[in-house]
């Protein structure tokens, strides 16, 4: 080995050494065995999410091949093989619209004006701080401030029938639930945008608002969306909240409806029914309850499509 | 921190070059004194050899310094080093010629050195010049300003001594008149022009040590 | 061809070729400039409690190109982002002193900083184009400006100004960042320049190009001296004595309580005259090389 000689090469370099030296391999055990190991990771969770995922579309496969549209269009029913999750999407809808309308802009925003504006001072450590804690906590206390707010505030304005467990008040808690993963997200990618773009901005006379609408935010874009994505498969998957809410276990008559005016009426989502269905006995359910699984996930994974596919489009666009 | 070492040591060296190469002339107008006192023809040999080698060294080192100029792109007190060695150099070189010019009227020594007046002030003139010289050399090894300012005084002297040669000269009757003023004009230009250039040596070392462009270009006059 | 028993000293010179015989004829078209832009009077900036550059005097001239040298940290880019109030970046950064411009102190509370950054563009050191097309970059300033008029021209106007219009004339769609490093760093200057500002700021412009590059970019600068007012800050010493009017030495000393490095200035002269024969030894020191 050259390092074995001391102070450099003196005398003749042979070439049949230097090809020895070159080509020798200096074995390398720990850092082969980590990369087994990550791939093996790596390997695992894909063949854990595979296999869940053709666990469940095997055993629902009659549902969803035999009567998937009756399935889709179908009401919540005592009988398995007349059940349909058409009540839990149009749940699991207006729960996916509240959090785009709420949690996104003001958790965007948040970050923006955390970013951008504010200066760096202990109160807004504090509340950075403050905002990364709240992402870890158990989403049932969401439910339980759900309960304790919205479902309290909105009592008086919605029908007596539903005293505010209506998708409303769903909607509202999960936007409130996401918020801190839309807020951290958002800053993150923020943070990463370099600051000699928007030096650049500066340099040539444009606001702080110019920089970051113009600028910034293109450039983060990426970074935003993925976070919105998070955002929104854990909303739409959550179901603490949704039982602390009052959503609609067992039979439900409306629910059905798309339309804007029956949105403070008692209520029930996909992660719902999936768990009432799994409780109940027999194979029936069990199908029902597979079907409705991957049901969710065509919902989510459309959902998530839609966000990647757009955060492709900036991605392109920043070059 | 001191950087660029092995720069420092080039102009150093160079310094030292040019100093050498202002001995070798320094011997050369010493062999003039003694051609000029008593012909002596080894004295004369050994000054035509010299010479060339004044000539070649003024070409080796107006060549590093080129050199220098091209690949330390010097500024400042760098740059005035070098600019003054290149004009010193030509200035040696042209003292070394004008001594030889002197050197090679030894042949009709007998003739310019039989008129006794014209001879002495030609004699005296010699002096002069050497001391000059001398004075200027000694100026730039120190990187003396005052000998360097003081230069320009000598001039005075050397000019007096020309008017009176050349007024001598017209008084020459004779027939060999006009070979003796001939030669002993040639010989009396040659001496006050060394001088001159004595005195310059001394303006473009006032340029080195205070940055003053005028010295860059004054002529001694 | 002007009188020469006539001429003035104070009509500034603005074609060299024509000046009076006998004077010194200035190959680089050294302008004695005009009004002054700048005036900085016992100017220091703090980040903080620290102070990064201490007690700095010195005027800016139109229509001539200022450039600032010195040794790393020495504060040269610290003092040049004070005259575009690029500093208020920085939460901690204070500006103690008086900078004035034309006049107006430029850190009066009612000056308004973007009006500022209009007028007095800036080039970075990293070319950084917005990724963007080439035609949007040039268009940004102008349009968040409010420029009212045809806005295919103001671009042409300033990519001719750039020297890059021929390249890129075809391609105006393309992104900025398809450029090469050079083209990039013009596409900067273009941009910087689109707004019409009077001065031009420049961080090191060329530190990140290579010699061919920096060549186009010095004759340049040459070249719009004209119509700007530029000051920059440069590592290279050939640069700033090829391309500068007036040179600024800046230098770092070290304070004793803290062991913080303070820049100051020490010595602000023509260029000519700091290349050589500077007043002051550490000038001296820093222009030959000797010590950093």
């Amino acid at each position: 080995m050259a390092l074995t000689t001391p102070a450099g090469y003196s005398g003749t370099i042979v070439p049949d050494q230097v090809r020895r030296q070159l080509t020798g391999k200096r074995s390398d055990i720990a850092g082969r065995a980590f990369l087994a190991l990550i791939i093996s990771a790596l390997t695992a969770s894909v063949v854990i999410l595979v296999v869940l995922v053709y666990d469940m579309v095997q055993l629902g496969e009659p549902i969803l091949t035999g009567r998937l549209g009756d399935f889709l269009t179908g009401s919540l029913r005592s009988q398995p093989e007349a059940s349909g999750v058409l009540q839990g999407l149009r749940g699991t809808f207006f729960i996916g619209v509240f959090t785009v309308v709420f949690a996104f802009p003001l958790g965007i925003g948040a970050a923006i004006y955390m970013e951008e504006y504010a200066h760096e001072t202990r109160l807004t450590r504090f509340i950075d701080l403050s905002i990364r804690n709240l992402a870890g906590v158990p989403s049932v206390v969401y439910g339980i401030l759900g309960l304790a707010i919205f479902v309290k505030a909105l009592g008086d304005i919605t029908g007596p029938e539903a005293q505010g467990r209506s998708v409303i008040s769903a909607g509202l808690t999960l936007s409130v639930l996401v918020l801190p993963i839309v807020i951290i997200t958002a800053a993150e990618a923020l943070r990463a945008v370099p600051d000699s773009l928007r030096e650049a901005g500066f340099g040539v006379g444009a606001t702080r608002w110019e920089v970051t609408r113009d600028h910034v935010l293109s450039y983060a874009a990426p970074g935003i969306l993925t976070g919105t994505v998070l955002a929104l498969a854990r909303a739409l998957g959550e179901a603490a909240p949704l039982i602390l809410v009052g959503a609609v276990t067992g039979f439900l008559s409306g629910g059905t409806s798309f339309s804007l005016e029956t949105l403070d009426d008692r209520f029930t989502a996909m992660p719902i029914v999936i768990t009432t269905w799994a409780g109940r006995p027999g194979a029936d359910w069990e199908q029902a309850t597979a079907a409705a699984i991957v049901v969710l996930l065509v919902v989510v994974l459309a959902a998530n499509t839609f966000a990647i596919l757009l955060r492709n489009h900036y991605e392109k666009k920043r070059g | 921190m001191l950087v660029r070492r092995s720069f420092q040591e080039e102009l150093d060296q160079l310094r030292l070059q040019v100093e050498l190469m202002g001995v070798k002339v320094d011997h050369n107008l010493e062999r003039l004194r003694v051609v000029l006192a008593d012909g002596d023809e080894v004295a004369a040999a050994a000054a035509v050899a010299c010479d060339d080698e004044i000539d070649a060294m003024n070409v080796s080192l107006t060549e590093r310094c080129y050199e220098l100029l091209v690949r330390e792109g010097p500024v400042a007190s760098d740059l005035r080093f070098i600019v003054s060695v290149l004009r010193i150099l030509s200035e040696l070189e042209r003292i070394g010629d004008l001594a030889l010019r002197v050197v090679k009227l030894n042949p009709e020594r007998r003739l310019w050195s039989s008129t006794a007046v014209t001879f002495d002030i030609l004699v005296s003139m010699g002096e002069v010049a050497v001391e000059a010289y001398r004075d200027a050399l000694r100026a730039w090894s120190a990187q003396d300003l005052e000998l360097a300012t003081d230069l320009a005084t000598r001039v005075r002297v050397m000019d007096l001594h020309y008017e009176r040669l050349t007024a001598e000269l017209l008084r020459l009757r004779g027939d060999d008149a006009v070979r003796i003023a001939t030669a002993t004009l040639i010989a009396g230009r040659s001496l006050e022009r060394i001088a001159d250039h004595a005195a310059i040596i001394g303006a473009r070392l006032r340029y080195l040590l205070t940055g003053d462009p005028d010295h860059l270009s004054a002529e001694v006059r | 061809m002007p009188d020469p028993t006539t001429t003035t000293t104070e009509a500034p010179v603005t074609d060299p070729t024509s000046a009076t015989p006998g004077l010194h004829l200035d190959v680089r078209g050294s302008t004695p400039g005009g009004a002054t832009v700048f005036d900085v009077r016992d100017t220091s900036v703090y980040y903080g409690d620290f102070r990064a550059v201490r007690d700095v005097n010195l005027t800016v001239k139109q229509h001539q190109i200022t450039a600032f040298i010195g040794p790393s940290g020495c504060g040269k880019s610290t003092m040049l982002r004070c005259f575009n109030r690029m500093n208020d970046l920085i939460d901690t950064a204070r500006v103690e002193g008086q900078i004035s411009y034309h006049g107006v102190d430029l850190y009066d509370p009612a000056v308004n900083p973007v009006e500022v950054r209009r007028r007095i563009g800036m080039v970075f050191q990293k070319p950084n184009p917005f990724p963007k097309s080439i035609y949007e970059n040039v268009a940004y300033g102008p349009k968040v400006a409010g420029a009212k008029g045809d806005m295919d021209e103001i671009v042409e106007r300033a990519l001719r100004g750039a020297a890059l219009w021929d390249e890129v004339k075809d391609r105006l769609k393309e992104s900025g960042m398809s450029l090469s490093g050079g083209q990039q760093q013009r596409l900067c200057i273009a941009r910087a320049i689109a707004t019409d500002p009077e001065v031009l700021l420049m961080d090191e412009p060329c530190s990140a190009l290579d010699p061919i590059a920096t060549g186009r970019i010095e004759d340049l600068m040459l070249e719009i001296k004209q119509q700007f007012t530029i000051i920059i800050v440069t590592h290279n010493m050939q640069q700033a004595a090829r391309v500068s009017d007036r040179t600024a030495f800046f230098t770092t000393e070290v304070n004793e309580e803290s062991d913080h490095r303070t820049g100051m200035l020490v010595e602000f002269a023509e260029t000519d005259k700091i290349f050589s024969n500077p007043d002051d030894e550490r000038t001296e020191n820093y222009v030959t090389g000797r010590f950093g």
